[in-house]
């Protein structure tokens, strides 16, 4: 009986925490995209006004980037100052591939962060404002359907990881 | 006199000066250009990208196309033709991926590089009701090499010191492509060190350096020796600069490139009431050009410069023809000083 007991247990348990990571999938993105319009804030920021150029920006701008987006950036920094000979986009690719292989971000948001790539740094100040602040108007658009299906998905895989468990448990027992 | 005496210049690390070139350019031409004879690389002076035309370099006073293999052809149906993406990619890395970061550079046409090189670039310009706003659709590249020739003025250095080791007001004469400013430089050297053997102890000294070709400043840090006691005005231009220098800096020494404005002329008076030297220099063949050019005639005329050096290049790049007493317009020298060029492994 006890053992019957722990046993239902820890399948709820296990479903409850199945759940709870799909629903954090989409938790995460939100939050990615958030960090990106802001650490692509930071990027105008220091093109406009400071003129860095982009793999001493990178280097700048990453120290105050959480984590994930601190990689592809110093990634990015890296493989340009060892002057291989890759253009700006071809690194910028390459870092998305290294850092971003298991990230929450969805495709399209990356094809976002990869069409900004080809135009960083090849056109004037004006110009490289523009790019920007169209990048992050598309991150917004991205954001809000994020916040949409977090608001519906979260819930729902939480309640389907805790429900599916008990129905095994129910089922089994 | 012997005129091979102390002569010899030393070119500084010629294998490092490619390869740093080389860095610039995108892969495709890197490859090229890493195949050309190491021989013509140590004398080579330009690289030259136009869209759309062979890939040329410039060297030994002539121009050759460089074919996909690297080598110096003289029919242009083999020379690697230059794309756009060429042109585009190696401007990524003369800017730094940042075309953004060099648009003040944009609008003189020109890059430093490190290691002094610049880079001359032409395009589609656009203007705006201030003037150039910035270039665009780039066209062409202008690779010129720097190569710093220490000791250039080794042997011309007696000429230009009194013998209480005070420095005289020298002017530099020289047709372009005659290395002027790289004469310029050398003794900018040796005033600012100073040389024990003939007396001069080390000056403060001034530089103004108009159009960034004395010091080959990259991001405000000259690429070439100047001395210990220099002190740089980059992208200044004349006049102000000198004042500037006047005012902030104490030099006893000012140098810069190519006078001939007429508000040069003030900065230059401005400069002699405060007992500083000077040294520059002016585009010309010989001393009697410069009786045509108004401002240089004029201080020429009042004595102001107490030495003449005359450039040109017959026989090697920086042949001194004559050095004037500009009191006598007397020419000290007998007969005319070679450059002879040495390579060298020692340093």
């Amino acid at each position: 009986m006890i053992i019957k007991i722990i046993f239902s247990i820890v399948i709820v348990f296990v479903s409850t925490i199945i759940g709870e990571i799909y629903a954090n999938g989409y938790r995460q993105r939100t939050k990615m995209i958030s960090q990106l319009i802001s650490t692509l804030q930071m990027l105008e920021t220091e093109i406009v006004y400071a003129s860095t150029p982009l793999p001493f920006l990178m280097q700048k701008v990453s120290r105050r980037s959480p984590p994930e987006i601190a990689n592809l950036l110093e990634t990015t920094s890296e493989i340009l100052l060892r002057k291989e000979g890759y253009t700006f986009s071809e690194a910028w690719q390459k870092g998305i591939e290294l850092s971003h292989k298991n990230s929450a971000l969805y495709k399209e948001d990356l094809a976002l962060l990869i069409n900004l790539g080809n135009n960083l740094g090849n056109s004037d100040r004006d110009n490289q404002m523009k790019h920007i602040q169209l990048a992050m108007e598309e991150l917004r658009r991205n954001y809000d359907e994020a916040i949409h299906l977090q608001n519906k998905n979260v819930k729902l895989y939480k309640s389907m990881g805790l429900l599916g468990g008990l129905a095994i448990v129910i089922i089994l027992f | 006199m012997n005129p091979m005496e102390s002569n010899f210049i030393k070119k500084a690390s010629n294998m490092d000066t490619h390869l740093q070139l080389e860095q610039y350019l995108c892969p495709e031409l890197r490859k090229i250009v890493g195949k050309i004879p190491e021989t013509f690389k140590t004398t080579m002076e330009e690289i030259r990208l136009r869209m759309n035309q062979p890939l040329m370099v410039y060297g030994n006073n002539q121009d050759y196309f460089v074919s996909p293999t690297g080598e110096l052809v003289k029919d242009r149906e083999r020379g690697f033709p230059v794309g756009r993406i060429n042109i585009e990619n190696t401007l990524q890395f003369i800017s730094n991926y940042s075309i953004y970061a060099v648009e003040e550079e944009l609008k003189r046409g020109y890059i430093t590089i490190t290691g002094g090189h610049r880079v001359g670039i032409v395009g589609r310009v656009v203007t705006d009701d201030k003037g150039i706003k910035t270039m665009r659709d780039f066209s062409g590249l202008n690779i010129r090499v720097s190569r710093e020739k220490k000791g250039v003025a080794n042997s011309v250095m007696k000429y230009l010191i009194n013998e209480r080791g005070d420095f005289y007001n020298t002017l530099i004469v020289s047709p372009p492509q005659c290395g002027k400013t790289t004469l310029l430089r050398d003794i900018i050297r040796h005033i600012s060190n100073g040389m024990p053997a003939l007396g001069l102890r080390g000056l403060k000294i001034g530089v103004v350096d108009e159009r960034s070709e004395i010091g080959g400043s990259f991001q405000g840090v000259p690429q070439n020796d100047l001395g210990v006691r220099t002190d740089l005005l980059d992208g200044c231009p004349k006049a102000a600069g000198m004042m500037m220098l006047i005012r902030a800096m104490s030099p006893e020494v000012i140098a810069t490139d190519e006078v001939g404005k007429q508000e040069d002329n003030m900065a230059i008076e401005e400069a002699l009431m405060a007992g500083i030297r000077l040294i520059t220099t002016v585009h010309g063949n010989s001393v009697e050009d410069l009786y045509h050019k108004k401002i240089i005639c004029n201080l020429v005329k009042d004595k102001i410069f107490q030495r003449i050096i005359v450039l040109s290049n017959k026989g090697d790049v920086g042949t001194i023809e004559g050095i004037y007493d500009g009191n006598t317009m007397k020419n000290l020298i007998m007969s005319p000083i070679r450059n002879r060029v040495v390579r060298s492994n020692d340093h």
